[in-house]
């Protein structure tokens, strides 16, 4: 009896330990897959940003629509040392195993001539 | 009497395994206590497996989906980006977009001009294969070379709609058209939106719509141009 639930304890842990590694290497390719999309969407961020010269600095926040509703962004525009042209920092974030993940994407806008 | 012993042999008590030579062997009611623990372990042990790779399907469908549109997105933005337009006889150079379709010259691998089309390709007999197709040739110039080569770079698309984003003179303004035909320059940008079908498990996540806003070089191509 003894030698039986040794041996199934044993059995157990190997189990556990062989499953452990899959659902690390799951978590770390959903991890991967959701930093690329979230790379993909604050570029998209940013490009909306550039088709226009920059009118107003500021922040702005919101929420990504549709099968990316999950992500959310942060969207800074300020001032630059360089004449004409304003930084912008956008940050977008999400929630993954109950921890915040986050890519952060930042250019050079060029400033509309009305400000 | 000796014949039938047992018919006058008092009845033996039966022997009780104790004391310093007890037998060490496993009873029947701890063989099947065992057998039991075991078949509920290997029970919850399937089980969770069984979740665990139903979970692992659904996100290894969600990180191909996420990788599909990924790949995608970077094929799409990076020619609508290296898009240009060269003026000559042929109408090739132009920018041509339509609702559904857009046709344009792009500056490929090594500086070669190369005429990119993108539309839909419908399901059907006689159709090499259905989704989004992207077609595209060789040119010199404006001029294309060569035979169109045909590759779906998206299955099981329903829609492609498109706009063509343009800044009007003297304005910061964008406005959005659905045709664009550009002999000077690029649009500013093109908004793209794409529906595929949803598979029976994905039908429950609601359409699968993704729209992008892809930027060209508008401006460095008219500068180009000759500052127009």
């Amino acid at each position: 009896m003894i030698e039986a639930m040794v041996s199934l304890v044993v059995l157990s842990v190997g189990i556990l330990a062989v499953w452990n590694t899959f659902a690390m290497a799951s978590w770390a390719s959903q991890q991967d897959a959701n930093t690329r999309t979230a790379l993909m969407l604050a570029d998209a961020r940013l490009t909306d940003l550039s088709l226009v010269p920059v009118r107003q600095f500021g922040r702005q926040a919101g929420r990504f629509e549709g099968r990316h509703q999950r992500y959310q962004w942060i969207c800074e525009v300020s001032q630059s040392p360089h004449d004409g042209l304003a930084q912008a920092v956008v940050r977008v974030y999400w929630q993954q195993r109950g921890r915040q993940r986050s890519v952060t994407l930042a250019t050079l806008l060029q400033v509309s001539s009305a400000i | 009497m000796t014949k039938f012993p047992f018919l006058y042999d008092p009845p033996r008590t039966p022997r009780r395994h104790t004391g310093p030579h007890r037998r060490s062997a496993l009873t029947l009611i701890e063989l099947m206590v065992a057998m039991t623990v075991s078949a509920v372990i290997v029970l919850a042990t399937l089980e969770a497996f069984q979740q665990g790779r139903f979970v692992q399907m659904r996100v290894d469908r969600q990180m191909q989906a996420s990788a599909r549109e990924y790949d995608l997105w970077r094929l799409l933005s990076g020619d609508v980006a290296n898009s240009v337009v060269l003026l000559a006889d042929d109408d090739a150079g132009v920018w041509i977009g339509q609702p559904d379709s857009m046709r344009f010259l792009a500056v490929g691998p090594g500086g070669r001009p190369m005429q990119i089309e993108y539309k839909l390709a419908a399901y059907g007999p006689g159709t090499p294969a259905g989704g989004l197709l992207r077609s595209t040739r060789l040119a010199s110039g404006s001029v294309p070379v060569g035979q169109w080569g045909h590759l779906t770079v998206a299955d099981g698309v329903r829609a492609f709609d498109l706009q063509y984003g343009q800044v009007a003179e003297g304005s910061d303004a964008l406005t959005w058209t659905t045709e664009f035909n550009g002999a000077q320059a690029p649009p500013k940008a093109v908004k793209v939106r794409l529906t595929w079908n949803a598979t029976e498990d994905e039908s429950a996540d609601g359409p699968q719509v993704v729209e992008w806003v892809l930027a060209t070089r508008a401006d460095t191509s008219a500068n180009a141009q000759g500052g127009t």
